[in-house]
């Protein structure tokens, strides 16, 4: 039988002070929102529903202390009772909105779809460099600051050890993915890339595709593409991305620093420039608006590049063009810095330069 | 110097481990701390002995209310009869102000733009919140040791209300006698940062005296010194412009030497100039300048640490290539720059400390833009 632990002043040295003496259960903990009266602010007093799930709790506090991001809540206090034992822990309040209903909106808001999920992964990717698996990713877990930065919360069931094997698996069903469905499965960062998919999901979508209720998901076939929601709405490569994460097999989806940097890379998508300089004053610019250009210097080469949106690309090449010294060949990314050499070596200072450079809006949020 | 409150090991209510002393500002004594429940590092920020009251409290409050990635996080607070301390997030790193004293010169257009623009956001939503910071200035920023400036946050947010008695008192004596101006003085390190309304009255300054001060931080940041000197020229060279009712700044002298760099030279010339405008209201909000910074468009890829091998090629004819090397501090690796890329207060040359963002070539990688260091 499990009991709520309701704040109290024998307990909170009269620091905390209830705003409501509601008590949110949720999962193994209940969370009371509090006021801080030393910093006047309001938090949130978060207790284990079940003394024995201490040990939850204090998985709770290894992970959120270890893995600061942007993008994880806040942790600022462990509360004990007179024996010193941890009872419950003091974390930011989260006052935003939260994204139980996002997929009303995000077929009107696809930017906003990307930037939410970018900051997911954002967040995966910092506790995953910290070894820290979520565990328990979900919409319900998910809600803005009041300054509107996505935070991901509720680390109950959060491991700071890779190698622990879980008993049995507490995270909500559809977010498991296929390998938790057999005995012995490993907590891996994997878990919550195949969490991710499904947050995809649920953010595009109010109903779930039939393979992903399968038990375990993806039984009777691979779930469809993302596309068949935000149809035509994503780049085929976020596309791609998405679909990804719900591979069956867990070594084929990718990582979250990868998930964070592919998206990032589209958040800025045809908002870059890029400048070609020959001399001091031939100046050509790349957009948007002016997504070609092609540059020809005498009889020594000509270069075609275009921009799609992500990045610039060599479309056609004719005569001796070399990029940082690379013979330009189709298909070739400009990187955001290099210069363009028109001749062959032989030619000394025969030769011709073009330089140039890129940049786009930093996501600063 | 006075004896510090606490000793290294000191424990505080039994959570705080002290580990080192870090800094005295004019207000508060600052220590790098071990937190023994998260097991994580903190500061510990204690006023400094005589000036314990309730500001200090309202100053970690204003602090805990701003909850944004630009703004260092207030994790706690304790007072009690004998000790008052805030316990904030540690970012491991230096202060703006020393970097600018120990690593840049200046900075070139992307790296600049990129610390502008956070500082902007952290503005915004301080504001937003109804704050107005009232004493920002380099050191009040902190910055990751890195060479890119990963992380930027705003610290202090209370300090200037904690001093705000002071600074008030400091202005009344220097506007009696202007020798009044010494370096123990609390005012001494606002003082390039202020805008001239804060010289008619100080405590009725609101946001736009915050907007004033990044513009002065902006154009030191391109130019390595704030806009309007330092100590008593710079209230001088304030209160002039307010007489003439707009400010009169040059360039920095290496604008338009850089064609790649034109357009963004040129956006902050012009957010510089529109922070730095004598009437607070004909400022841009902190909003406005989140926006006008969302759209430049500049370098961000990480930066490297080297040092200049070589530069210059002798020709045959006698001449020399504006070409040279650079080795990389951390992996020995050797890259290759043009001249034209070198953003410097000298032309480049053998043992200069550079900073840069590599791309692949052969045979060697580029180096670009290469910004010397101190």
């Amino acid at each position: 039988m499990s009991i709520s632990i309701p704040i109290n002043s024998h307990m909170l040295l009269s620091r905390y002070q209830p705003i409501t003496q509601s008590v949110i259960p949720g999962g193994f903990g209940s969370v009371q929102r509090v006021l801080d009266t030393f910093l006047g602010r309001e938090v949130l007093f978060k207790s284990m529903q079940d003394k024995n799930n201490n040990s939850q709790l204090l998985n709770e506090i290894q992970g959120l202390s270890k893995a600061r991001s942007r993008h994880v809540v806040e942790i600022y206090d462990v509360v004990c009772d007179d024996q010193g034992s941890v009872i419950g822990i003091i974390i930011e309040m989260l006052n935003g909105r939260d994204y139980l209903k996002f997929h009303s909106e995000a077929k009107d808001n696809p930017s906003g779809y990307l930037l939410a999920l970018y900051q997911i992964a954002t967040g995966l990717s910092d506790l995953h460099t910290a070894n820290v698996v979520h565990r328990d990713l979900k919409l319900d877990n998910l809600r803005e600051s009041t300054s509107g930065i996505l935070k991901l919360f509720d680390f109950g069931i959060s491991t700071a050890n890779l190698d622990y094997k879980t008993k049995n698996n507490r995270g909500t069903l559809i977010y498991a993915a296929p390998e938790l469905f057999f005995p012995g499965a490993a907590i891996t960062p994997e878990l919550d890339i195949y969490a991710f998919g499904v947050c995809a999901w649920a953010l595009a979508s109010d109903t779930w595709p039939k393979e992903l209720l399968d038990c375990p998901p993806q039984t009777s076939a691979r779930a469809p593409s993302i596309d068949s929601v935000m149809t035509g709405l994503l780049p085929q490569d976020v596309i791609n991305l998405i679909d990804s994460c719900l591979h069956p097999d867990p070594a084929q989806r990718p990582k979250s620093d990868n998930l964070r940097q592919q998206l990032a890379r589209h958040i800025v998508r045809e908002n870059h420039k890029g400048i070609f300089i020959q001399g001091n004053s031939g100046i050509y610019e790349l957009s948007k608006e002016k997504p070609i250009v092609k540059l020809k210097v005498g009889d020594l080469g000509e270069l075609k590049v275009e921009y799609d949106g992500l990045v610039f690309r060599i479309v056609e090449v004719f005569g001796s063009v070399f990029v940082n010294n690379h013979p330009a060949v189709i298909g070739m990314e400009l990187q955001e810095a290099c210069v363009l050499t028109f001749g062959k070596f032989a030619l000394g200072h025969h030769r011709q330069w073009v330089s140039f450079s890129s940049s786009h809006p930093e996501v600063i949020l | 110097m006075k004896e510090l409150k606490f000793s290294n090991e000191t424990v505080l209510i039994d959570r705080y481990k002290i580990e080192r002393f870090h800094l005295a500002g004019g207000m508060q004594e600052v220590y790098l701390c071990f937190d023994q429940a998260l097991n994580r590092h903190v500061v510990v920020k204690t006023p400094k002995a005589g000036i314990k009251d309730r500001r200090f409290k309202r100053g970690a409050e204003m602090g805990a209310r701003i909850n944004h990635p630009n703004v260092a996080a207030t994790f706690d607070y304790f007072e009690n009869n004998t000790l008052t301390f805030m316990v904030e997030e540690y970012i491991p790193g230096l202060d703006l102000g020393k970097r600018l004293e120990t690593d840049f010169h200046f900075m070139d257009p992307s790296l600049a733009a990129h610390v502008i623009h956070h500082i902007a956001r952290a503005l915004h939503e301080a504001h937003r919140v109804g704050i107005c910071h009232r004493d920002l200035k380099p050191s009040n920023i902190m910055t990751s040791a890195d060479a890119s400036l990963n992380i930027i946050k705003l610290t202090d947010f209370g300090i200037a209300k904690l001093a705000e008695n002071e600074i008030a008192v400091e202005m009344e004596l220097f506007e009696k006698d202007d020798s009044t101006l010494t370096s123990s003085n609390t005012l001494l390190g606002a003082v390039p940062y202020l805008a001239p309304e804060c010289w008619d009255d100080w405590k009725a300054a609101g946001q736009p005296m915050d907007i004033w001060a990044l513009g002065c931080i902006s154009y030191q940041l391109l130019t390595g010194a704030p806009p309007f000197g330092t100590g008593k020229q710079a209230i001088g060279n304030v209160i002039k412009a307010q007489q003439k009712g707009q400010v009169t700044l040059s360039k920095p002298a290496w604008f338009g030497k850089h064609v790649n760099t034109a357009t963004i030279e040129n956006e902050l010339w012009k957010i510089i100039l529109s922070c730095l405008q004598v009437e607070p209201t004909s400022r841009p909000t902190a909003a406005d300048l989140v926006s006008t910074c969302n759209s430049l468009c500049y370098a961000t890829t990480p930066r490297r640490i080297g040092t200049i091998n070589r530069f210059g090629v002798p020709y045959a004819n006698g001449s020399q290539s504006n070409t040279g090397n650079i080795q990389d501090t951390e992996t020995g690796d050797t890259w290759f720059f043009h001249g034209s890329e070198f953003f410097g207060v000298s032309l480049p040359e053998a043992g200069q400390r550079v900073s840069f963002s590599i791309y692949p070539g052969v045979p060697h990688w580029r180096s670009a833009p290469i910004l010397l260091l101190r």
